[in-house]
This record gives structure tokens, sequence and C-alpha cells, in this order.
């Protein structure tokens, strides 16, 4: 596989955009279009872009494609980095107050809403509440992603705020039963293991919610025919 | 009255009726992911062009058909589009709809504000 494109600009053959990322697309397409969109893809990697960018470039080119191609993962990018932002900006002003329960059910909410919104859309377009469920489903798995990577960030960097702030003690009485001797590495340890958890269950939420808005999509389509009949 | 078509949506169906690139004639996705982004002067995610076209099938205003693929795509094949008559008449009116909507506008259009 080339690694670094020719200067003469010409088409490079033997290109291959990263495995994972074109295993991704494929999985995520549907039967009709996998081998015709990444093999459009593929052409424009090979002919265009690869020549011209490089490497890395051309890669991050793929990376955007792919995510513009599944469903949800745009959405779900947007909703995370928001909620990252969210959660920065709090810990940059009130680094010590915990979360009030009003205040999380409140952003739940909204963000079940959000979730359920991206299958409304999803059916909206498509017609099909299976490509609801999974706009809903990828949506809130890489919403989930994005606000753990945020985190980890925000943990590393403002390490000795966090470990003042409100709510840190589950954490703490889970360091002290371990062997561990390094908070800091623990408290990574720790939040990488609660996602196995989390991404999981905000996935399961997403596409619940998702299917609930892809059923107003139909529902909504539904009572348009009606009243046009 | 059937559903007005979208910005977007007239210039998938514009890039099939006249193509402006060499690339665009032969119409297939990623020629008309060309061909879109040439039109409108900015670039352009392919999964807006595919769902559009997509969306466009759905309607009859466009259908499709499989043709070989070729080395630089692994060989992979294309999908071809071609514009039904339901999407002419669906440009047209459009077009329009547009024209409706300015006439008898003089620019530059005064506003309240000015």
């Amino acid at each position: 596989m080339s690694e670094t494109p020719d200067q003469s600009g010409l088409p490079d053959i033997q290109a291959l955009p990263p495995r994972w990322m074109e295993r991704i697309l494929r999985a995520m397409l549907k039967k009709r279009d996998r081998d015709t969109i990444s093999g459009d893809l593929l052409e424009e990697f090979r002919e265009d872009i690869f020549p011209t960018k490089g490497r890395i470039r051309a890669d991050l080119w793929y990376l955007r494609q792919v995510l513009s191609l599944i469903e949800g993962a745009s959405f779900g990018l947007s909703l995370g980095s928001a909620l990252g932002a969210f959660t920065t900006a709090k810990l940059m002003i009130a680094p010590l107050r915990g979360d009030r329960p009003i205040g999380m059910a409140l952003l739940s909410g909204v963000i079940l809403l959000l979730l359920s919104l991206s299958g409304f859309l999803a059916c909206h377009r498509g017609g099909n509440l299976f490509d609801a469920m999974k706009a809903g489903t990828v949506a809130g798995l890489v919403a989930a992603a994005v606000v753990s990577l945020i985190y980890l960030v925000q943990l590393n960097l403002f390490f000795n705020t966090i470990r003042q702030s409100a709510g840190w003690e589950t954490s703490l009485d889970a360091f002290q039963g371990s062997r561990s001797h390094n908070l800091r590495a623990f408290a990574n340890y720790y939040s990488a293991m609660q996602d196995f958890i989390i991404l999981p269950v905000v996935a399961i939420s997403g596409a619940v919610a998702a299917t609930i808005g892809g059923l107003a999509a139909l529902s909504g389509r539904r009572m348009k025919r009606f009243l046009q009949s | 009255m059937a559903d007005v078509l979208g910005a977007f949506e007239q210039a998938v169906l514009l890039a099939l009726v006249q193509p402006a690139t060499s690339l665009g004639k032969q119409a297939y996705g990623r020629a008309i992911l060309k061909e879109v982004q040439a039109r409108l002067h900015r670039q352009v995610s392919a999964g807006s062009v595919y769902a559009t076209l997509e969306r466009l099938e759905t309607k009859g205003l466009v259908s499709s058909r499989l043709g070989p693929g070729t080395a630089v795509r692994a060989g992979r094949p294309r999908r071809y589009y071609h514009i039904e008559a339901a999407g002419l008449r669906a440009l047209k009116e459009a077009k329009a709809t547009v024209e409706r909507i300015w006439a008898g506008v003089r620019l530059p259009v005064r506003g309240a504000a000015s």
C-alpha cells in the first residue's frame, strides 16, 4: 500500500483508505449501495484526493465522507461536541458545583428529545423504521463516545480541580478499594471501565428514542396522506 | 400539487440534465457529486448527494442501473442515474415557482429597515 503520493498528481491505484473505516462504511451501508458507494469513494480517493492531499489529509477526507454517509453519525458528533462544550464551560465557571437532579433530568430529557429527532428525520427521509432505529443507535453511540473522550481530556488537564468536585466520592471509594497507588491513572481506568456500561446504555436509549421519533414521522406521513385523500 | 423541489434537489437533477463537466456527463454517483460541487461552487458531502439521489429515486424522478466497475475502483460497479419525465416536470415546476415568486420584484429590494 502506498504511504506517500508521488508528485505527479496522477491516480495512485495502490492507495487504500484505512481498512477499518472502509469496513465500518460497508457495514453501515444498505446492501444495494455497499459496492457502488464504496467504489465511488475509492475512485475519488485514488484519482484525486490521495495524489493531491497526501496520506493524512486523504484519510481525514475519507473519514468525513464516511461520517456523512452513516445516518446519525454527524448528528451524534454535533450532539457530543455540544455536550462536551457544555461540560467544559461548566468546569470553567463552577468547577466544584455538583449536578442538580432536576438539571440532570432536564438535560437527559433534551438529549432523548434530540435523539428522537434523529429518528424522525431518518424515517422522514427513508420512510423506514429500521433506518430510524439505526440512526438513533449511531447518534447515541457517537455522542457518548465524544463526551467520554472530552471527559478524559478534562480529567487529565484539570485533574486537581475535578478531584475536589462533588460526585467524586464514588471514584475515590473505588480507588481505595483497589490496589492502585496512582489516583490519576486509576481515574482514567475507572472512567474507561464506566464507558463499557454507559456507551451501550446510551446506544439503546438512542435506539428507543429514535424509534419513537420514527413512529411519529410515519404517523405524520399517514395523517398527511389521509388529509390529502 | 406535488412538493416543490428544494435547491439541492434541483442541483442534483440539473447535474443529470445538463452536466457542465466531462466527468459529470457519465452520471454515476461520483460524477454527480463533482457536478453538484461545480454547480454550487462549494464542497458537498457524499452523504448528502447519495441521500438526495435515493429520495429522488423513491419519488420516481430518477432511475438507476448498475454498470461495470473499473480497476481504479477495485472492480466495484457504478450506479448510473437517469432523469425521468416526472423529474423534468418537477424541475420545470420548480423554476416556474421561483419565477412566480420573483415576478414584479425590482432589484435592489428595499426592506422596511432602509
